[in-house]
């Protein structure tokens, strides 16, 4: 047998074995970090909701209800996307062109609406390893918001 | 009449190598096309992994890994042939150092060679290479290196955007890199390719390993050797096996047809057991 084979071999599987228990343990450190964001993410909204509240007696809107366009350079060009607001909601975000784009980074930086969505702001982090997909994405997002106002 | 019939096979020969060079330049042409960024989106596979394990996520297995699993799994059974056939920035380098060579051809000049030996110290480089990105990564500081990168101001150069201001060191790294290939061959594949020395150490099954019936060899014949364009010396067992990108130059070039897959040790048995 070939020792260079088996020392090659020996060392693959102790990465493997090593990426292995490190996940494990890093989705117990997910489960305890989900855990407390859900709570913070329950005050945020309750105070969110306070504050449309207070807004709704005083009858001021931060942005005007409709669908706005929104334009912002990426990797390869401009990315277009289109954000939906019902009284003061973010209720959706689309990615309406997007022509130079690296696929395969594109569909990763297909996460940004959703974290835009959830957090309710354009002030998101950006996905790892696209990140100029995404910075596109949330710049595109801010055009957006600026026409709302 | 016999020597005209061997002229025949000679010629025979030259012409299924030609077919069959001609074959690999167009399965790489196709590649660096219809998937120029599969050698990026692998290793961005690999620098996701070591940079999710810096903080502290959990393991996604996302597009760019699932690109990296895959040419890994083909790695392992077959032998390098992304290398060899697929990867656009082998592909690049091809194009370049075939540029050196007409022009030397055609000028009847040689053009100054590194040494093989220094050639493969060399190679040791783009171990160190993975291992300082692989650290940036776990520490969370990669995105210095990847705005700076060789590969970054290529996919720019792709996409047809030449405003060099934010990233004029990835881009000077790449024209560099570019003089580096012409000169040397797989020059950047060799000696700089962090994708590569990942699969330098995979375990890559012996049987993909090409061998040579050394018996059988005309003596002083190092046509091989000299075509290999990774300096690998066939030469049996070797830590260098997995250097092999699978061009099959050594194969097409072998007067003799002593290269192949076939395991050279079966091979003598059989003759014993006749």
């Amino acid at each position: 047998m070939n020792r260079y084979f088996i020392a090659r071999m020996l060392g693959c599987i102790l990465v493997l074995s090593g990426l292995f228990v490190y996940q494990g343990k890093a989705q117990e450190w997910q489960k305890a970090k989900e855990e407390n964001q859900k709570q913070v993410a329950e005050v945020e909204n309750y105070n969110r909701q306070i504050e449309k509240e207070q807004r709704a007696k005083k009858e001021e809107a931060l942005y005007k209800d409709g669908s706005y366009e929104g334009t912002a350079k990426g990797f390869g060009g401009d990315i277009v996307v289109s954000v939906t607001i019902q009284s003061d909601t973010i209720t959706a975000v689309e990615v309406v062109s997007a022509k130079k784009e690296d696929s395969a980074y594109l569909s990763m930086a297909m996460e940004m609406p959703k974290r835009i969505m959830d957090a309710q702001s354009y002030e998101v982090d950006t996905v790892t390893g696209a990140t100029y997909s995404s910075t596109g994405i949330k710049n595109a997002v801010k055009a957006a918001l600026e026409q709302a106002k | 009449m016999a020597e005209k019939k061997q002229l025949t096979v000679a010629q025979k020969k030259q012409r299924k190598r030609k077919i069959q060079n001609l074959v690999r330049r167009g399965i790489q042409l196709a590649f660096f096309l219809l998937l120029p960024s599969l050698f990026s989106e692998a290793f961005n596979g690999v620098k996701g992994i070591f940079r999710a394990v810096g903080q502290g996520e959990v393991l996604a297995v996302n597009d760019f890994v699932k690109t990296f699993i895959i040419i890994c799994v083909i790695t392992l059974v077959c032998g390098r042939y992304f290398c060899g056939y697929a990867c656009a920035f082998g592909t690049l380098g091809d194009a370049v150092h075939g540029i050196a060579k007409w022009i030397q051809k055609k000028l009847k000049v040689r053009f100054p060679k590194i040494p093989e030996k220094v050639c493969i110290h060399l190679q040791i480089i783009k171990y160190i290479n993975l291992l300082v990105i692989l650290i940036t990564c776990v520490l969370g500081v990669s995105q210095v290196i990847e705005s700076n990168s060789p590969w970054q101001a290529f996919s720019r150069i792709r996409m047809l955007d030449f405003k060099i201001a934010g990233y004029w060191i990835g881009f000077v790294c790449f024209m560099l890199i570019i003089v580096g290939m012409f000169f040397e061959e797989r020059f950047f594949c060799q000696f700089l390719c962090p994708l590569g020395a990942i699969f330098s150490l995979l375990p890559i099954l012996p049987w993909a390993n090409l061998k040579r019936k050394e018996g059988q060899c005309i003596k002083g014949c190092n046509a091989c050797q000299k075509q290999c364009p990774v300096h690998h010396k066939l030469n049996g067992i070797s830590v260098r096996s997995n250097e092999c990108i699978q061009c099959g130059r050594c194969k097409l070039v072998c007067p003799k047809g002593n290269i192949s897959l076939r395991n050279v040790k079966q091979e003598k048995e059989k003759k014993d057991i006749a």
